[in-house]
C-alpha cells in the first residue's frame, strides 16, 4: 500500500498537489494526471522520504506534466538533495518557489528548518540568508548543509 | 594534516581600516598582505595563492567592482573568495547588485565588527577542510562508537564523490551504526540506485538492472533440481518461480529465503564498481521486510566482494594516506569477533598479535610471507568491519624509514609525465577539491624536508616534490589537462574492446583444448583490461587444462593459482555456466570425480548448448562408469564386486 497522500486540486487552468509521505516503489502516480494544465503547483512540505524507485517514479510522472509551468514549494530538504543530484527531478520548464534549509546549534543540538522564500532569501542567482537564527532559547543557530552543494540548483 | 589557514589579500586604500583588518586576521593565524592601490594587489595576486580577497569598493584608480572583474578575466584559473567592503555604498538594491555582479562571499558595511570577519573566514575555513577530509573522515568513523545519525549524514554530505569500491565501507558503517533510511546512489550514466535500511539490516536494494539469476541460484545451491526449475519456468503462467516451486512442495520457504538474500548480495555487488559516483543518504523510518542482511550475513558478502571485487590498485591508492600511520584496534574490537575467524584474515599468520599499537602498513607488508595483495585487502576487511582505525604518529622515526617509504613513491612517479602524476596523486587523494590542495595533501606524504640536506632521502624528497609542484603546473593549463584526459579515456576504451575481443578468441582456444595458447592469451588481456569480466574463470579454466597433463609438482602448482583466482571470481559471475564448469574441472584436478561431475551437470543443466561442458560430462561418465559407486544402484554395485575379471 502507498505511503503517500496525494491531493489534487484543480482551479482553472491550474493545479495544485500536495504531497504527503514517502515517496517508493509502492507510489502509483498513473492516478494522479497531471496533463493539460497550464499552471502545476506541487505543495512538497509534507514530504518526508524519497527513494531510488520514488526518484524514477517521480521523473516519468513529472515527463506526463507536458508544457506546463510547474513550481515546487516548502521543499524539504530530501526534496532538494533530490534536486541538485538528480537530472529532470525538477523539469526543465519548473521552479523552486520555496524550500527549507536545515539550522543546528552545535551546544543545545536544537534543530530547526528555515523556509527560504523565492525573492527574498534568494534569487535565480543568488542567496542571501536570514541574518540572524536563534533557537528556542535564543541561541545563535548556523546553517547545517554545504551551501556549495545545497544551493547549487539556484545557479544551475 | 596541518590547520588549514588561508592566504588573504586586503585592497583598502583606507590605510587605518586596512591595517585594523590585516592584524585581526594575523593574530587568527592567516597570511595577509594589504595593498593599498589596485597595480600593488594585482602583482600581489600572481606570485600568491591567494584565497580571500576583502576589497573595497571605492579605490584609487578603478572601483573595487571593476578590479575583481578584471583579474577574474585575465586570470580565468585564479580561484579566490570575495568579500566587498563600503562605507559610502550601503544601500540595498547597490548590495544586492554587487555581490551578484562580483560573486561575493558577503558585503561588510563600514564600520564593521572584527568578531564578523574572523566569524566569515573561519567559516569558510571549516568547509574547505570538512571538503578536503572528507573522505578520510568518513573512513575514520568507526573510531566513534556512538555517532550519531547527523554526524554520519554530514560526513556523507560532505563528499563531492566517492568511487563504487568505496560502498562496501559504506554499506557496513550505515548497518553496524544500526542505520534506518535510504542511501541512493547516483551514477555516471545518470541511472540511480538505492538501497534501503532498516535498524542496521539491509532490507531492500534497488538497481537498474533486473537480472534475477533465480533459476540459476536455484540449481547452483541444489535447493532445486535442474527438472524442477525448468518445468517451472515452463509453467508457471506469471507466478514467480519461487512460490510455484513452494507450492509444488519442490523448494522450502526457508531455502527461498536463502535465494532471496544471496540476490540481494548480488545486487549489492552490481553497485560496486570502478567509478565515480555520488550518494545521498537520508534518514527514514523504513519497514522491516524478510528476508533481510544484517551485520552477520554482510560480514560474510563484504569478506567476498574485498576479496573479488575490489582492485589492488586501488586499496593502495586509498592506504597511500596511512602508510606511515599506526594501525590500532578499535572500540570494538574483541578477540571473539567472528570476522577475525573469515578466511582473509587467517590467510595471514599471526596478523592481529601483530597490530600492537606500534604497527604500520609499510612494516606488515615487510614481514616475509605477507603477500601485498593478502595484507591490503584484510586489512581493508578489518577496517570496513570497524575493527581497527589508524591512529596518527610521526610518520618517520628514522632518515631510513622515510627513504624507504619515498622509495615506494618514486617507484611509482619514474616514467611517468605530468599529468600521469597528478592522476597519480589524486587516486591516493581524499581531497575533491583544488589541484593545489591534492598538492599539499600529496606532499604530506612525504614527511618534513630532511635536515641533512646533502643525504640520499633529502635528494629523493627534494626530486619527488619538484616533479610533483612540475605536475601541477603543467596540469593547471585546462586545455591541456582535458587533452590528455580525453586521450587517457579513448585509450583505455581501446584496451578494454581489444580486451573483450581477445576474450573471444580465448574461448576458441580453450574449446579446442589449446590451454597454453590460452594462457598467453589471457594473460595479454589481464595487462589490457584487468577488470575484464569472467578473466579469472577462463585464466582457471586453461589452466586446468595444462594442470591436466602435467607432472604431479607443477599440477599441485596450478591448483594452487586456481584456488585463488576462483576466489577472485565476483559473486555475479558466479551464476553462469561457466562457474560450475570450472569448479568441476578444479574437483577433477584434485581426483574427487563425483563432486566434478556434479559441477559439471549443474553447468550443462544451465546451458545445455555449453559443449565443452557437455563433452566433460561424457568424459567423466565413461570413465566412472567402472569406479562411480556412489552413484550407481545397489545392483550394480554387488553385482560389480562379484563380476568375473
Amino acid at each position: 500500500m502507498s505511503k503517500l497522500d496525494v491531493k489534487m486540486d484543480k482551479a482553472a487552468d491550474k493545479l495544485t498537489v500536495q504531497m504527503a509521505g514517502t515517496i517508493d516503489e509502492d507510489v502509483d502516480f498513473s492516478q494522479f494526471n497531471l496533463s493539460g494544465n497550464q499552471q502545476i503547483d506541487v505543495e512538497l512540505a509534507g514530504v518526508k522520504s524519497i527513494n531510488s524507485c520514488g526518484i524514477r517514479e517521480w521523473i516519468k510522472w513529472m515527463g506526463t506534466a507536458g508544457p506546463a509551468k510547474i513550481t515546487f514549494s516548502n521543499c524539504p530538504k530530501v526534496i532538494v538533495d533530490q534536486i541538485n543530484m538528480v537530472d529532470g527531478f525538477l523539469p526543465s520548464s519548473g521552479k523552486v518557489n520555496s524550500f527549507f534549509v536545515p539550522y543546528y546549534n552545535d551546544e543545545s543540538g536544537a534543530e530547526k528548518n528555515v523556509l527560504f522564500r523565492y525573492g527574498t532569501e534568494y534569487t535565480d542567482s543568488s542567496v542571501t540568508p536570514p541574518e540572524a537564527v536563534k533557537d528556542e532559547e535564543g541561541n545563535d543557530m548556523e546553517m547545517d548543509v554545504i551551501e556549495a552543494k545545497y544551493f547549487k540548483f539556484i545557479k544551475k | 594534516m596541518s590547520e588549514a589557514k588561508s592566504k588573504i589579500l586586503i585592497l583598502e586604500d583606507d590605510e587605518s581600516v586596512g591595517l585594523a583588518l590585516k592584524e585581526i586576521l594575523s593574530r587568527a593565524g592567516h597570511s595577509v598582505h594589504l595593498a593599498t592601490r589596485p597595480d600593488d594587489a594585482s602583482a600581489h595576486l600572481l606570485s600568491n595563492n591567494i584565497e580571500f580577497i576583502f576589497c573595497d569598493c571605492l579605490l584609487p584608480q578603478m572601483t573595487g567592482l571593476d578590479f575583481i572583474e578584471r583579474t577574474r578575466q585575465n586570470n580565468p584559473n585564479m580561484r579566490f573568495k570575495v568579500i566587498l567592503m563600503s562605507g559610502v555604498y550601503t544601500d540595498k538594491s547597490f548590495i544586492q547588485e554587487a555581490t551578484q555582479k562580483a560573486q561575493a562571499l558577503a558585503f561588510l558595511r563600514k564600520p564593521f565588527e572584527m568578531d564578523q570577519v574572523l566569524k566569515l573566514v573561519k567559516k569558510e575555513d571549516t568547509s574547505k577542510r570538512e571538503e578536503s577530509n572528507a573522505r578520510k573522515l568518513l573512513y575514520q568513523m568507526f573510531q566513534n562508537p556512538k555517532v550519531t545519525n547527523r554526524q554520519k549524514r554530514k560526513v556523507i554530505e560532505s563528499i563531492e564523490e566517492v568511487s563504487g569500491f568505496d560502498l562496501p565501507f559504506l554499506y557496513s558503517l550505515l548497518v553496524e551504526t544500526k542505520s534506518s533510511g535510504y542511501l541512493n546512489i547516483y551514477n555516471s550514466d545518470g541511472s540511480v540506485s538505492g538501497i534501503s535500511f532498516c535498524n542496521g539490516n539491509i532490507v531492500g536494494v534497488d538497481v537498474d538492472d533486473k537480472t534475477t539469476f533465480l533459476g540459476e541460484m536455484l540449481i547452483q545451491s541444489g535447493y532445486a533440481t535442474p527438472a524442477d526449475v525448468q518445468h517451472a519456468l515452463r509453467d508457471k503462467n506469471n507466478r514467480r518461480i519461487g512460490n510455484y516451486l513452494i507450492q509444488n512442495n519442490q523448494l522450502s520457504p526457508h531455502a527461498f529465503d536463502v535465494i532471496l538474500m544471496e540476490q540481494m548480495n548480488i545486487r549489492l555487488v552490481r553497485t560496486i564498481v570502478d567509478e565515480k559516483i555520488r550518494v545521498n543518504f537520508a534518514s527514514a523510518e523504513v519497514e522491516m521486510t524478510n528476508p533481510s542482511i544484517d551485520a552477520d550475513a554482510l560480514s560474510a558478502y563484504l569478506h567476498d566482494w574485498i576479496a573479488s571485487k575490489l582492485s589492488l590498485t586501488w586499496l593502495k591508492s586509498l592506504y597511500r594516506m596511512w602508510t606511515g600511520d599506526v594501525i590500532a584496534k578499535s572500540p570494538t574490537f574483541t578477540d571473539d569477533h567472528p570476522a577475525l575467524n573469515m578466511s582473509m584474515i587467517r590467510s595471514l599468520d599471526g596478523l592481529l598479535s601483530k597490530i600492537d599499537g606500534d604497527m604500520t602498513i609499510m612494516r606488515l607488508l615487510d614481514i616475509k610471507g605477507y603477500s601485498e595483495t593478502a595484507v591490503y585487502k584484510a586489512i581493508h576487511f578489518l577496517l570496513t568491519k570497524g575493527l581497527i582505525v589508524f591512529a596518527q604518529k610521526a610518520a618517520f622515526e628514522s632518515p631510513e624509514v622515510q627513504l624507504k617509504a619515498l622509495k615506494k613513491i618514486w617507484a611509482d612517479l619514474e616514467g611517468k609525465n605530468g599529468f600521469e602524476i597528478v592522476s597519480y596523486m589524486e587516486s591516493g587523494s581524499m581531497s575533491s577539491g583544488s589541484l593545489e590542495s591534492v598538492l599539499e595533501e600529496f606532499l604530506t606524504l612525504l614527511g618534513p624536508e630532511p635536515e641533512d640536506g646533502k643525504s640520499e632521502v633529502a635528494t629523493l624528497w627534494t626530486r619527488i616534490k619538484k616533479d610533483a609542484e612540475d605536475a601541477i603546473l603543467i596540469a593547471q593549463d585546462s586545455n591541456k589537462a582535458s587533452q590528455f584526459r580525453q586521450e587517457a579515456q579513448r585509450s583505455e576504451a581501446e584496451n578494454k574492446l581489444k580486451a573483450a575481443s581477445m576474450m573471444e578468441d580465448a574461448k576458441k582456444a580453450l574449446q579446442y583444448m589449446q590451454y597454453p595458447k590460452a594462457i598467453t592469451m589471457v594473460g595479454e588481456i589481464a595487462k589490457l583490461n584487468s577488470t575484464q569480466a569472467q578473466l579469472y574463470l577462463y585464466s582457471s579454466w586453461a589452466k586446468l587444462g595444462v594442470a591436466g597433463t602435467a607432472d604431479a609438482t607443477r599440477r599441485i602448482a596450478l591448483i594452487k593459482e586456481v584456488e585463488l583466482e576462483v576466489m577472485q571470481v565476483p559473486p555475479d559471475e558466479r551464476y553462469d555456466a561457466l562457474y560450475p564448469f570450472v569448479m568441476g574441472l578444479l574437483q577433477k584436478n584434485r581426483g574427487d570425480m563425483v563432486g566434478a561431475r556434479k559441477q559439471i551437470e549443474k553447468a550443462v543443466a544451465m546451458d545445455p548448448s555449453f559443449m565443452p561442458a557437455r563433452r566433460e560430462l561424457s568424459t567423466l561418465s565413461a570413465a566412472n562408469k567402472k569406479q562411480d559407486v556412489f552413484n550407481m544402484d545397489l545392483k550394480e554395485v554387488i553385482g560389480g564386486f562379484f563380476k568375473k575379471k
